[in-house]
């Protein structure tokens, strides 16, 4: 919009002053902030994982073989003599690389679908809830079975089988906002000033619904993560040799009563990360979404 | 009435019928000719055609869909590569993991609306405290790990539990109960976070609303102003994250069963991918996303029954 006279310039930029109070309540939330630390660590591992492990995912030691922790291997060995250490920081790349790619798939299927059936009504709307309905019959692990089945076990495919199991979901969330959205004021004002649909869309109500989309993928993306672990652990996600969380689960199952460290370790590993984004999703949810505090 | 559960009732139908489109189409996307899948060994092309003609392989994909469909209706779901009856392997899988969830449901609702009530009720105080973070720890939780956990101490540990198999009730109670209990801990814990979340939630808004309010003001006991009132209320919006939480409920019995080696029906799906059992897979599927199906139809019922007002708008939220 354009306007022959400059707005009056206020003191203090309203953005700047609205980030600095979400800043303000994030900070008071103590159990938001470890989230979001814990949550860094692990994407920080993740990413450096090369650097920080102490030994390469495969490097076999086999003089110690199922070995207790020790200076060398402070987590111990597994079944090949690899170090328990090393696979579990390079595991961390399977379980954040799923956990953030599912749910931005989910939301790159929901958001448009969802914005358009709540925003335009009608008969759109019919059919993609129809579709909605469709999607969430059938089971997030029988999208997955069927998936590996037809382009066989990868990580890539099960973080397609995650995204596409999120994305009924979150189509009902980005549908009700938009519902919502489209009675407000401002966007009929829009229209009343013969905006184009695309320019409400993508100016009034994309940018309205954000805080809301940013709740949902923060709660998504610990579930994708323990997703991503059952698929590996059942042989339909990461493929051994490569580290997986859910893989050396998987291997440990034969060592329950031999090596119970083997299943443990990892195991917490994958409870701590999707903590962490559980407690920021939350964090987040009090600041961004007040309405709807637990 | 009647024209709303006519409306829920066929939009269910389009749903059912577009899944089962999905299904048959998603296992023809299977790589491999399922005709020599069932031929085994053979690889006479002789046999191969003579199985393609048996099975109705060399009709037309709408022919076939159609026919199986109109099979599939009379309660009739093909045989499978061993020449056993889809329909009656699934009926007799399905007991072992109903019984499963049901227990698991059961279990789940119990700990769920229970500390949801409590928390809400005590909001703030260190029961509260105590009921949100076992609901933040049990979202968190990988289920199965948990059962392998779970294997390692009570069953090679202290040798209290069976770690796998399963029972029949029939033929030994205790022993059917006894390998029941882990699975259903593992499965209803999950659901019962998930149920935690949302009883307080909703409880918390019940008990802030003006009809309790007034029941406080006529003098009413707490304890019927909290069970007749805000619980009665909040148990509806319940209702329907039970319905909703059959898919992952599902989703949950596939790994169990797998974990605790019980020869239910989410095994059975696992099974009939591995051997890539078309036949099978196909009608496991169609089971699974129908029976999804038809109990969200129940909860939309029984919701449409507690709240009368969705009848007269006539859209459950």
């Amino acid at each position: 919009m354009s306007f022959a006279d400059p707005p009056v310039t206020v003191a203090i930029d309203p953005r700047a002053r609205r980030r600095r109070l979400l800043r303000r309540r994030f900070l008071r939330r103590p159990l938001a902030i470890v989230g979001l630390v814990v949550a860094t660590v692990f994407i920080v591992t993740a990413t450096l994982a090369p650097w920080i492990a102490p030994y390469s995912a495969g490097a076999s030691d086999f003089n110690a073989t199922l070995a207790h922790s020790s200076a060398k291997h402070l987590l111990g060995t597994d079944e090949l003599g690899r170090d328990v250490l090393s696979r579990i920081i390079w595991g961390a790349r399977a379980s954040i690389e799923a956990g953030v790619l599912a749910t931005m798939l989910a939301m790159a299927i929901a958001v448009p679908l969802g914005v358009v059936a709540g925003y335009y009504r009608g008969w759109l709307d019919t059919v993609i809830a129809r579709m909605t309905d469709v999607l969430l019959a059938f089971p997030f692990l029988i999208v997955a079975v069927g998936l590996a089945a037809i382009l066989g076990p990868s990580l890539t495919n099960a973080t397609i089988a995650l995204g596409v199991g999120a994305a009924p979901g979150l189509i009902r969330v980005a549908r009700g906002e938009a519902l919502a959205l489209r009675e407000e004021d401002y966007v009929r004002a829009a229209v009343a000033n013969g905006a184009s649909d695309l320019r409400i869309l993508s100016r009034h109500v994309l940018p309205n619904m954000f805080s809301t989309l940013i709740v949902q993928a923060s709660v998504a993306i610990p579930s994708a993560i323990i997703g991503e672990a059952v698929l590996s652990f059942l042989g339909l996600g990461v493929q051994p040799p490569t580290p997986s969380w859910g893989v050396m689960l998987a291997d440990a199952q034969s060592y329950l009563s031999q090596a119970p460290r083997l299943a443990i370790y990892p195991g917490i590993a994958i409870f701590l990360c999707s903590l962490s984004f559980n407690l920021l999703g939350d964090g987040l949810r009090d600041v961004l979404d007040p309405r709807t505090t637990r | 009435m009647g024209g709303f559960l006519l409306r829920k009732a066929g939009a269910a139908l389009i749903v059912v019928v577009c899944s089962s489109m999905i299904v048959f189409a998603g296992v023809r996307a299977l790589p491999g000719d399922p005709a020599i899948a069932l031929s085994g060994e053979n690889n006479d092309p002789a046999v191969i055609a003579a199985v393609r003609q048996k099975y109705g392989l060399d009709k037309p994909l709408p022919e076939q869909y159609v026919k199986w469909i109109w099979h599939a209706v009379q309660g009739d779901l093909g045989v499978d590569s061993r020449d056993l009856s889809v329909a009656h392997t699934i009926v007799t899988r399905i007991p072992i993991t109903l019984e499963l969830a049901g227990l698991s449901v059961l279990l789940g609702i119990l700990i769920g609306i229970t500390s949801g009530v409590i928390a809400a009720v005590r909001r703030g105080k260190p029961s509260d405290h105590a009921a949100t973070t076992f609901a933040l720890v049990g979202l968190s939780l990988p289920h199965f790990w948990l059962g392998l956990m779970m294997i390692i101490l009570f069953a090679v540990d202290l040798g209290w539990l069976p770690s796998s198999g399963y029972v029949s009730f029939g033929s030994s109670p205790v022993q059917n109960l006894e390998h029941m209990v882990m699975p259903v801990v593992v499965l209803g814990t999950g659901l019962s976070a998930v149920l935690m979340r949302q009883m307080r939630s909703s409880m918390l808004s019940s008990l802030g609303a003006d009809y309790v309010r007034t029941a406080r003001a006529k003098g009413l006991s707490e304890v019927s102003v909290i069970g007749k009132h805000a619980l009665r209320n909040s148990l509806i919006t319940v209702t329907t994250v039970i319905g909703l939480q059959l898919g992952a409920l599902i989703s949950g019995a596939v790994i169990t069963e797998q974990i605790f080696v019980i020869p239910g029906f989410g095994r059975l799906t696992l099974e009939a991918i591995q051997q890539r059992d078309y036949t099978l897979l196909q009608g496991v599927v169609l089971v699974t996303a129908t029976g999804y199906v038809v109990v969200n139809l129940l909860v939309d019922v029984a919701y449409s029954l507690l709240n009368p007002r969705i009848r007269v708008t006539g859209s459950a939220p």
